[in-house]
């Protein structure tokens, strides 16, 4: 490792590798807050894995793997009518631990069973290249393009879904688009963060706008704001934690664990101040 | 050309029929009620209206075309408690959605769509209100937010859901005052309620209905004892202090005819 | 693990049925697979109906540092698991009095923070890619005999309470207002069931890891709901599902090199796969009504 924090060009990709998805992250995230999709987004993120797989096994790039499975994943939960007996929650469940457990089938038959797996669930932030940028950047870029371009309607659905059937609008397809959307972003982080921990910067940023009370576009920024500080600053840590406590600490999870601090102090002063107000 | 225009209407879920024979119309100026118990078929019927649930016979016609082709011209008022308060909307936000059939698809709405929400929202008396997040507003302050956003629409009809539920005798008598208003405009109006008193205040006529339809008429006519007695079937209504028996023969005024026994 | 040939063949599936009864290890393995299906299957009816499986989900992410932590110090992982779990229960139930369990972002949180802590924890502690799949994936090969005992008495334990506050938790499963009004406290009654979901979750997850233990809990379970209107019964085939699925999976993952905890669960799915397919070609054949 290098001297000076961001000195190293694998350091310097590894930040905008951060950022990029910390921003697209944080779009689409605020939507799946809005609806109330933790679930969904955290079961995406599990069910790639079965395409990232078997994209591998085929010698073809990972990124394709785990947009054919996300995209696949995103049109069988589109099908909520079948759950009534067991449940939405159930059937999320179940489409999630059966794709994961395909997924890790098909690995575990292989010589280097754990570090693949851990290679696709992880992704490895200090070995992003150019080409994986540049993807990143495309894969994102689509995603927000797409919330932007819909922005109205999908907030009027996520607002009063009654409403937005009364004008004419098609549930099923915007609410598809969402899926595909936290889709295109899980397969942004694959290579950076992994598609585990990507959830944290499609939830957490996003969450913690929510309660600091802001409105939807105010929150895509300050979530996105809240990835690209936390991203430097988690990398940073990371960096002199290696150098000067010789400690190896993972980039990525360190960047969520600060995401998730930042949403708990300020839930704790949002629920403060409530409790104030009401006394 | 009647405003809306039910004829025979029949919707069925699952193979079992939940409303049948409900027919009448609705004109430029009028007001109906729909009233009925719970499990009426009030809100099927009004998402029938709205063109979100198939008929399975007979036909509803709103400006003389299928449902799912007039909704630009119908605005719907649902019930402010369906909503989640923690929703990070503002009541001018909230009203500026009754502006987004016109905008359309890709396009952010305008000055002219802020100005129109802005005069929707005063009408109701919320300008004030403007910036303020909609959750932060009283029940009845909502209800105002939900009707100034069907009125933002410009519609011809006017579907409301029970409007007056949970909601304080001053924003009932405000939104009587301005459903009243719409009606001198021409514009029509469909709400569905359980409460006899807004029906008789509020609207010229009435369909009862449960199930299927007892009578369709002038309000006055329509909310007699024993029809309501027979809508409500017999023990969960008291109407005044007499009490006529149940079985005593239907009024037919539009409504269809139904000799059979009360149960349809 | 008994190496098999790549080709599907009858022959390898007997075989590794007979290893599982014959090795000492295997046979281990096979014992903690049936306890944990079992188990699962039953304590499964209450998560699928009180819609508790995005939670359990977080439960069970939750628990990865307390599986590392155990890992490190060479401790149980069941142990280690149970605390961490416990130690969640708690939280979320003294944030339940300040804030919302349907807050599912909140939730969501929750689980890819915890996830994250026990990767810190793990590289910190100088982990290899090796332990943290295992903690993902599971490995019930590696269980040790006091795994076994601890999950059969755990096990006994869980089912032990829910047979006595059966009728409370399924009051307030189906009707909570009434629940309320017939006086009862809702805030330990959940807490009761979120500790037996937080034990069961502990004893299957070293076996079964983080993901696929969740399956254990769900999927048996919601196969079983489309054949039983009571609970009881529910439960009872809940049970058998999940045993069986335990026990296909394993001779599957012995026959075919496959993950153990991987093949469970997709056996699991497979149950539920044919019971939703049978139940639409033959709808209310014997499904009596409530």
């Amino acid at each position: 490792m290098s001297g000076t924090f961001l000195a190293a060009p694998y350091q310097q990709r590894a930040l905008l590798a951060i950022v990029i998805l910390g921003v697209v992250a944080a779009v689409v995230g605020v939507h799946v807050v809005l609806r109330r999709m933790a679930f969904v987004a955290d079961a995406m993120s599990h069910t790639v894995l079965p395409g990232v797989v078997v994209a591998n096994l085929l010698g073809g790039p990972l990124y394709a793997g785990a947009l054919v499975a996300g995209v696949t994943t995103a049109m069988l939960l589109g099908f909520p009518a079948r759950a009534r007996r067991i449940g939405e929650d159930a059937a999320v469940a179940i489409v999630l631990t059966s794709f994961f457990a395909l997924g890790v089938a098909i690995v575990s038959r292989g010589r280097s069973f754990a570090t693949d797996l851990t290679g696709f669930l992880f992704g490895s932030l200090l070995t992003v290249d150019a080409d994986d940028l540049l993807l990143m950047g495309i894969v994102g870029g689509v995603a927000i393009v797409a919330m932007v371009v819909f922005h109205k309607e999908l907030v009027l659905r996520a607002f009063d879904r009654e409403a937005a059937e009364a004008i004419g609008l098609p549930i099923a397809r915007l609410d598809l688009l969402v899926d595909l959307a936290v889709a295109l972003v899980i397969v942004t982080a694959l290579r950076a963060v992994g598609t585990l921990l990507a959830v944290a910067f499609v939830i957490t940023p996003a969450a913690t706008a929510r309660r600091l009370g802001l409105a939807v576009v105010p929150s895509m920024l300050v979530a996105a704001a809240i990835a690209a500080l936390c991203g430097t600053v988690g990398l940073a840590i990371a960096h002199e934690a290696g150098m000067r406590a010789d400690v190896r600490v993972a980039p990525g999870a360190t960047v969520v664990v600060l995401l998730t601090s930042v949403f708990l102090v300020v839930a704790v002063v949002a629920w403060w101040r409530d409790r104030v107000r009401s006394a | 050309m009647s405003v809306l225009e039910l004829d025979d209407v029949t919707v069925a879920f699952d193979g079992h029929e939940v409303l049948c024979g409900i027919s009448g119309r609705v004109e430029e100026g009028q007001a109906v009620a729909l009233i009925g118990p719970n499990g009426a078929g009030k809100s099927t019927l009004i998402r029938a209206v709205l063109g979100l649930v198939p008929v399975r016979e007979g036909r509803i016609r709103v400006l003389e075309q299928d449902p799912a082709d007039a909704r630009r011209h119908v605005g719907y008022v649902p019930q402010y408690s369906r909503l989640d308060p923690e929703f990070p909307v503002t009541a001018l936000q909230v009203v500026l959605m009754g502006r987004y059939r016109s905008v359309g698809w890709l396009r952010r709405p305008g000055r002219a769509d802020r100005a129109r929400a802005l005069e929707a929202l005063a009408s109701v008396g919320l300008a004030d209100r403007a910036k303020d997040r909609f959750g932060t507003l009283s029940g009845g302050q909502r209800q105002r937010v939900l009707f100034a956003r069907a009125l933002a629409q410009d519609a011809a009809l006017l579907v409301l859901d029970e409007p007056f539920n949970g909601v304080d005798t001053t924003t009932q008598e405000d939104l009587v005052a301005l459903l009243a208003a719409e009606r001198a405009r021409g514009v029509a109006v469909l709400l569905s309620t359980h409460d006899l008193d807004v029906a008789r205040h509020a609207c010229d006529e009435t369909c009862l209905l449960n199930r299927r339809q007892f009578a369709f008429g002038p309000t006055a006519k329509v909310l007699e004892d024993d029809l309501l007695l027979a809508a409500f079937a017999g023990g969960v209504h008291l109407v005044g202090d007499e009490v006529v028996g149940i079985g005593a023969p239907h009024h037919h005024l539009h409504g269809r005819h139904d000799p059979t026994d009360p149960h349809g | 693990m008994v190496a098999g040939s790549g080709a599907v063949g009858v022959n390898d599936l007997v075989d590794a049925a007979a290893s599982l009864v014959r090795e000492p290890l295997l046979r281990r393995a096979l014992l903690e697979t049936v306890l944990v299906g079992a188990l699962g299957g039953v304590v499964g009816v209450h998560v699928v109906l009180r819609r508790l499986p995005f939670f359990v989900m977080t439960l069970s992410h939750a628990t990865l540092p307390g599986l590392v932590v155990a890992s490190l110090l060479g401790v149980s992982l069941v142990l280690g698991a149970a605390v961490a779990a416990v130690v969640v229960v708690g939280v979320v139930v003294l944030v339940g009095v300040a804030g919302r369990i349907e807050d599912t972002s909140g939730v969501g949180v929750v689980l890819t923070g915890s996830l994250a802590v026990g990767t810190l924890v793990l590289s910190i502690g100088q982990g290899t890619a090796r332990d943290l799949s295992a903690f993902l994936v599971g490995s019930v090969v590696t269980v040790r005999p006091l795994d076994v005992v601890l999950t059969a008495g755990l096990g006994l334990l869980v089912v032990l309470v829910l047979a006595l506050a059966h009728k409370e938790l399924v009051l307030v499963a189906f009707d909570p207002a009434a629940a309320d009004a017939a006086g009862y406290q809702r805030g330990p009654i959940d807490l009761l069931l979120l500790v037996t979901v937080a034990v069961t979750l502990a004893v299957a997850i070293p076996a079964g890891g983080v993901v696929l233990s969740v399956a254990l809990l769900v999927t048996p379970a919601s196969a079983a709901r489309l054949w039983c209107d009571r609970v009881v019964t529910t439960m009872a085939l809940a049970a058998t599902f999940g045993v069986f699925a335990g026990v296909v999976g394993l001779v599957a993952s012995a026959a075919w090199d496959v993950a153990a905890g991987a093949a469970i669960a997709l056996a699991a799915t497979a149950v539920l796969a044919g019971s939703a397919a049978i139940r639409a070609l033959a709808p209310s054949r014997g499904l009596r009504r409530t």
